[in-house]
Order: C-alpha cells, then sequence, then structure tokens
C-alpha cells in the first residue's frame, strides 16, 4: 500500500491524473495543489486503505493474542480505540506521502511558485484527516460486527464508499451527507470558475489524463474558504468515528468467544448429540485396531478424484440459500433474452461466487495446510490445475444459462467474451490468492474490475463484455499470464 | 529401503543454523528424536519431509537424491506435522477424502482405508462433523490419519501426542509400534517417556546438532549407578538443585523425595535407583530443571 501510495503521487506529480473542471482548471497554486492531493488521497486511500487496515482484530484473534490481552485489565473501548488510533496514524502516513508528493509538483509547475503552507496543508488538515479517521473507525466496526468482519463486509464497503463518494460528479452531496469532502472542494471551485468565466456550467472530474478533455480556461483559485463552521463540520467526523467506536464496542466480543467456535461448523456441533455409549468392560478402547495393507494398485493418481475433491472444498463453504440464488440465476440466464441476460443476468451470476472464488490460492496458508498439501506428490502440477479447474467451473457452471441462450443465437463474439471472462476469473482468484495469501486482494480487485468494467463500461475493464465484443483475446491473455504468475508464486511456496 | 542424511544442514540468517553436521542412517524402525526448545528437531523434520529445503548436506531415500527428486519421498511419505490446520467447514472423512485426493489414492481403495483409520484414531462416532467444531486433540488424530492414508514407507511424526488424552496417547504409541515393523518411523518430541516406549533408536540433539546416537538401552546403561532417590527438607530443595541433577520430586509428609542424577553417591541416605530414560536424557543435555 505504501508503494501504491508513492504510484498514485508520481502519477498525479507526471500528469497521468488529473483534476478538471470539464475543460477548465485552476492555476497550480498552493490551493489547487494541496486540494488535489486532498482529493486524491481521499479517493483512493480511502477507498482501498479500509481493506489494508482491516484484518488486524482478526489477526489478533487468529494467533491467540487476543485472548492473552482479554485476560488484562485492557477494556473493550481502550482495545478498540487504540486499533482505531492504529489505522489512522497508517491512512494518515500513506496521506502524507501525497503531501510531500504535492510539494514538488507545486516547485516543478511553475505556474505560481509561492508557496502558501496553510493554504496548501489545510486540505489535509480539515479534509483528509477527519476523513482517515472515519474510514479508520469504520475499518473497527466491521471487524468487531461477525456478518460484516469477512468478505461480504469488504463488498459493502466498496459499494459504502460509492454511495459516500457521489457528490464527486453529481450535482448533490449523497444523502446530504459528505464524508470525503469533495463537494466542499466542488462548490468552492464552481464558485471560481465562474466568477472568472460566467459561461462556465458546472462539471467536475477526477481521471486518467488521457480521458480528461482539453485545458481551454485556467482560473485563479485561492482555496476553500475555510470558516469555523466548515471546519466545526468536519471535525464533526471525528466526532462521528469516536461514536462508531462506541456501536463497535458493543459488537466486539472481546475475544470471549475463541476463534473455532466462531464458526458455523461449531455452531452446528451443538446441534449434533454426542452419543453416549457405556464402556464394556470387554472390550477397552486402548485395544488397538489393525489396519490392512494398502495394495499397490490402489496408489493411483486419477485427476478426476482431486477435481472432485477441489469442487467439493471450494464449494464447502456457503450454505443452501447461497446455492438456491445461484440456481435462480443460472436458470434465469437461460430465459431471458439474450442481451438482457449478457448484460444485467451475467454480471449478477459472475459476482455472486465472489466468496468462492475468493478462497482459491490462499486456502491453504490461510488454514495452515500448506505443509500437509505441499509435502504430497507433485503438488505444483496436480493441484494448483485441479483447482484452477474447479474455478473454472464453477464460474461456467455460474454462467450456464447465458452459454446456452449465446450458443442458440449463434452470438460467437459473445461466446468469445465469454470464455474469456470465465477463464479471467479464476486465473485472477488463483494468482490473487496465491501471492496475497489471503482472500482480500481478489475480493477487492475483482469488485473494483466488476464495478467499473462490466457495470459502469469504464477503463476497458469489461471482461464480460455486456455492452458490445468486450476484449476477449486481452482478457485471455492476461489469464495466461495470472496461471504463469499463479505457477510461480505456488513454485516459491513450495520450496521456501 | 533406508534413509541417509549427510551433512545436513539448515541456515537461517547469516550466523544462525537450525541444523548442522546431522550425518545418520535409519533404517526400519522408529527413531525417537529428542531435545530440548530449538534443538533443530522440527527443522530436521521439515527439511526430511521436503517442506524445507536444506541449506547444505544431502538426504537420500534408497539411491535417489531427494532435492533431486522429492516426489519420489512424497509418494511414500506420511508427515504430520507440529503446526498444522484443518479446513473447518469439511468433516472427516470429506477432508481424508481430500488429502486421499492429493495423495493419490483410488477413490474406492481410499474410502475403505479412510473407515480403517477412523476406528484405529477413534474418530468414528464424530466422523461427519465439520472439523471446525473439533477440539485439539481431536484435530491432533485427524492429522494421524491422514499420515498413514497412502501405507507410509517412511512416517514422519513431529510432537504426535500434542492434545491427546492419556488413553488417545496410550492408543497412538501402540499404533507407532504396531506399525513400525517394515517401515521408517521418525518421532520427534518432548515428552520423554514416548520415545521410551516406542523407539527403537534415540538421537538427542541440541543446539543444532547431533549429541548422542544410540539404542535406548545403551543410553540408560551409562546411566547405571548413577541415579539416587532420598529425601530432603523442602527448605534444602533450591540448594540441591543447583548442585545436582535433579529429575524427580515427590512431596512427602516428612519433606520432599528426590530422584538425582550424579556420578556419585550425593548423601548418605540416597539408594541407587534403576535409570530410565528421562534420567538419561536430563543427564546427557547436562540440563538442571
Amino acid at each position: 500500500m505504501l508503494g501504491a501510495a508513492v504510484f498514485l503521487g508520481s502519477q498525479i506529480a507526471v500528469n497521468n491524473l488529473g483534476m478538471q473542471l470539464d475543460e477548465y482548471r485552476g492555476e497550480i497554486n498552493s490551493a489547487w495543489v494541496g486540494s488535489l492531493m486532498s482529493l486524491m488521497g481521499t479517493f483512493f486511500i480511502g477507498w482501498f486503505g479500509f481493506y489494508l487496515v482491516k484484518g488486524s482484530i482478526a489477526h489478533d484473534r487468529k494467533t491467540g493474542v487476543g485472548q492473552i490481552m482479554a485476560a488484562t485489565p485492557l477494556t473493550r473501548f481502550q482495545y478498540l480505540f487504540g486499533k482505531w488510533g492504529s489505522h489512522f496514524a497508517v491512512l494518515t502516513i500513506l496521506n502524507l506521502i501525497l503531501v510531500i508528493t504535492g510539494i514538488g509538483i507545486l516547485l516543478l509547475a511553475g505556474e505560481n511558485t509561492q508557496f502558501n503552507l496553510f493554504t496548501m496543508l489545510a486540505p489535509f488538515f480539515f479534509i483528509t484527516l477527519p476523513t482517515m479517521a472515519l474510514i479508520a473507525a469504520v475499518a473497527v466496526l466491521f471487524e468487531s460486527i461477525r456478518f460484516l468482519s469477512g468478505g461480504f463486509g469488504n463488498v459493502v464497503y466498496f459499494f459504502l464508499f460509492v454511495i459516500a463518494s457521489d457528490s464527486l460528479d453529481k450535482s448533490r452531496l449523497a444523502f446530504g451527507f459528505d464524508p470525503t469532502g469533495m463537494g466542499i472542494f466542488r462548490r468552492s471551485l464552481w464558485a471560481a470558475a465562474e466568477a472568472a468565466y460566467p459561461q462556465f456550467n458546472g462539471g467536475f472530474v477526477i481521471d486518467i489524463q488521457s480521458r480528461l478533455e482539453p485545458v481551454q480556461y485556467i482560473f485563479p483559485w485561492s482555496g476553500v474558504d475555510w470558516t469555523l463552521a466548515l471546519v466545526l463540520q468536519r471535525f464533526g467526523l471525528i466526532g462521528i468515528a469516536l461514536l462508531l467506536m462506541v456501536v463497535a464496542g458493543k459488537f466486539f466480543d472481546r475475544f470471549e468467544i475463541p476463534d473455532y467456535k466462531r464458526s458455523r461448523a461449531w455452531r452446528k456441533r451443538k446441534a449434533i448429540p454426542t452419543p453416549v455409549r457405556k464402556p464394556d468392560p470387554a472390550v477397552s478402547n486402548i485395544t488397538p485396531v489393525q489396519l490392512t495393507p494398502l495394495q499397490p494398485a490402489a496408489k493411483r493418481f486419477i485427476f478426476i478424484n482431486l477435481l472432485d475433491a477441489e469442487l467439493k472444498n471450494l464449494l464447502s463453504g456457503p450454505r443452501w440459500w447461497w446455492f438456491a440464488v445461484a440456481l435462480v440465476l443460472v436458470l434465469a440466464g437461460g430465459v431471458f433474452p439474450p442481451a438482457f441476460t449478457r448484460a444485467t443476468l451475467l454480471p449478477l451470476a459472475w459476482v455472486w461466487p465472489i466468496s468462492v472464488w475468493s478462497n482459491m490460492g490462499n486456502r491453504e496458508i490461510k488454514h495452515n495446510v500448506q505443509q500437509l498439501a505441499f509435502s504430497s506428490a507433485f503438488p505444483l502440477w496436480r493441484q494448483l490445475p485441479a483447482q484452477w479447474l474447479a474455478g473454472f467451473m464453477i464460474t461456467f457452471g455460474m454462467g450456464f444459462g447465458a452459454f446456452l441462450g449465446m450458443s442458440m443465437g449463434g452470438d460467437m463474439q459473445g461466446l468469445a467474451a465469454f470464455l474469456s471472462a470465465a477463464i479471467f476469473i479464476p486465473s485472477l482468484a488463483l494468482a490473487s490468492g496465491v501471492w496475497s495469501a489471503s482472500n482480500k486482494l481478489f475480493e477487492v480487485l475483482y469488485i473494483f474490475i466488476w464495478y467499473f468494467g462490466p457495470i459502469n463500461h469504464l477503463l476497458g475493464l469489461d471482461f464480460i463484455g455486456t455492452q458490445g465484443s468486450g476484449r476477449p483475446a486481452f482478457f485471455a491473455l492476461l489469464s495466461g499470464l495470472l496461471i504463469a504468475l499463479a505457477i510461480f508464486g505456488r513454485k516459491r511456496q513450495i520450496s521456501s | 529401503m533406508n534413509l541417509q542424511i549427510q551433512n545436513l544442514g539448515k541456515k537461517y540468517g547469516p550466523d544462525l543454523w537450525g541444523l548442522r553436521e546431522f550425518s545418520i542412517q535409519v533404517e526400519e524402525g522408529i527413531l525417537g528424536l529428542l531435545g530440548p526448545n530449538g534443538a533443530g528437531k522440527s527443522t530436521f523434520m521439515r527439511m526430511l519431509a521436503t517442506v524445507t529445503p536444506p541449506t547444505e548436506g544431502k538426504i537420500t531415500w534408497g539411491n535417489i537424491d531427494i532435492a533431486e527428486n522429492p516426489d519420489a519421498l512424497r509418494s511414500v511419505l506420511g508427515y504430520l506435522p507440529q503446526d498444522f490446520g484443518v479446513y473447518p467447514n469439511l468433516n472427516a472423512i470429506e477432508f481424508l477424502e481430500y488429502m486421499a485426493a492429493i495423495k493419490g489414492l483410488e477413490a474406492k481403495a481410499a474410502r475403505k482405508r479412510i473407515d480403517e483409520l477412523l476406528q484405529v484414531v477413534n474418530l468414528v462416532d464424530s466422523a461427519r462433523r465439520p472439523l471446525g467444531g473439533y477440539s485439539s486433540g481431536m484435530k491432533q488424530r485427524v492429522g494421524i490419519a491422514q499420515a498413514l492414508l497412502n501405507d507410509p514407507k517412511l512416517l514422519i511424526v513431529d510432537e504426535p501426542t500434542v492434545g491427546l488424552d492419556p488413553e488417545e496417547r496410550v492408543r497412538f504409541r501402540n499404533l507407532l509400534s504396531d506399525l513400525s515393523g517394515e517401515r521408517i518411523v521418525i518421532l520427534s518430541t518432548h515428552i520423554v517417556s514416548d520415545v521410551e516406549a516406542v523407539a527403537t533408536h534415540v538421537v538427542l540433539l541440541n543446539k543444532g546438532r547431533i549429541l548422542y546416537t544410540a539404542l535406548p538401552e545403551e543410553m540408560l546403561q551409562q546411566l547405571e549407578g548413577k541415579v539416587w532417590e532420598w529425601v530432603v527438607p523442602s527448605s534444602e530443595l533450591a540448594a540441591l538443585k543447583q548442585k545436582h541433577i535433579v529429575s524427580g520430586t515427590i512431596r512427602r509428609s516428612d519433606g520432599v523425595q528426590v530422584r538425582v542424577v550424579s556420578e556419585d553417591k550425593p548423601e548418605i541416605h540416597a539408594q541407587s535407583r534403576t535409570p530410565n530414560l528421562e534420567d538419561a536424557y536430563l543427564y546427557l543435555i547436562g540440563g538442571k530443571p
């Protein structure tokens, strides 16, 4: 993430990423650069930094450190407050990298080298920091609420942020609430642009440079007018963050329940009565049972057995209602008109199994089974292909209705996009899982690609080809690279 | 089939060796590895199980160098690591079926083997419960079962009795003895009595090097006439521990009965006792508990 923050800063510095009001922009001065960096940080670090900091309570739970801390006088709120503080510090440091980059941009641009420290840093203090405080608290809250602590919470946050930052390109604030502070900049910038160019009629966008309109007009802007009311309103977010911590404290179990007892498996265990056996004095429990020697013919590797086992393992998590929804999506894909299926149903069918795919490639390490799995024969060339193929079958299966519709309609372009997507999804899952040893990377990456690609048709990420032919050759090639990455990563794991 | 280990070493940092100059030839039977924490037992086991590559030296299985062809050993290997997990949503049968598929067992034979193994590890009644609800001892027994799935020629078990109740511990020791006939079993543990009960050979490790290797009876012979017991007042116990290797204490109404390993008779009332492997272990490690 530190690397990503540096990369983000460098992209802004070399003008690959910019902020404009359609063909208007402000003069590059302390106010403009400070606000630009604040906006970029709030938007990108706010969105993805959440995933970086979320998980530390789960880590304490998994390692057992939580139980040790629970036996100390540390209170529920003190613990959560400590987590909030550390999350906030991490997010602040990442944003500080952008601020430092901003100083460099100001000096290099040369449009206005007059350096005004307050104007430059005010957006960081009044916009970025309160937002980061809120995001740090949301991360703690999500981790404290059981159903939001896993993959589902990751997806929820993604859309929560989309809604919260709605003010970026809309004329209204999202629900009248502007936690990211983007509406504050927009209003101030619009006022300055209108004052300089009365014909200005709105527009506000942050995007990659090649997608921005050429700048026609540059207007002077001395920054947001930081009134006391505005500053208090922003610092109110810190109050909301603290309130969220209190709420989190209500949900947080203070490690009362050990990790294994939180699982559905444990709760299920309680429902099964333990059989009561009367001891038979004639038969000692210690009487050894003789093992029949295994015949050499029994040691015969059959790939289909492993594939079957991988499929069962991948599908062992979801509950009955998950399968019911999956079935409805598959069947609906075959019933509705192909165009609707491709544009709407297929994207839905291909986001539903996100928590299944996200187990690929990392399950061994996450559950500490790697020593058992990797000490078996040919772990690279048996287990990894079986895992990929199981992921592919699930992907293909979820899109089967759509596949039938396209096949019967002779939609060759659609089929090419379908197949490349069916290859791309498990490849991305496997590579992300192997390299991150966690579900999180795939869940974040995939939902990002899915949201901007098939849903919003942006950035060339529409791997399904919901509108038009898609980019099957590109995604097939990318899949090949991802598979190669997964093989390389797994090879490293096996031989390390 | 024999296992040859020549000059094996594992380096973890510029000056940190987990194991060094480890050479041994292992034949059929149970080799017990003993040593204090950090002696290098698990490092050795992980290298032998092809999980960690050695920094130097060579492991040969028959005529095969396992660094060059690890899969030759993996196909006949059963490995129970010290620290391992299970897939919590699978039940014991599903997990063992999954491991059997990984190990390349034919499905029908695997099912029969799993049925037998569940009886061996006494998990028949719980076999259809998700593993996430198992206690640590039950998980350990699943681990034991998976290590035996492919009827391994080389069985490596690292601290196998951790978490087992006394009855299950005895059951496992019996099982190991039964299994050891035509295969090599390598057993690493802190529990000296486990090694004493089943091992045919003992290797004592300390600070990453072999300290001693022998038959258990040879180790015990060294201690003949060096183990003593007598009763001391509680107030003298601390001073005694400073002076001698105390391998056991039992509190009594007239003081504390101490068991001491000493070259000479340490006290006029001390009675000579038959040595056990724990006495030998402490004597050879040179530790004062």
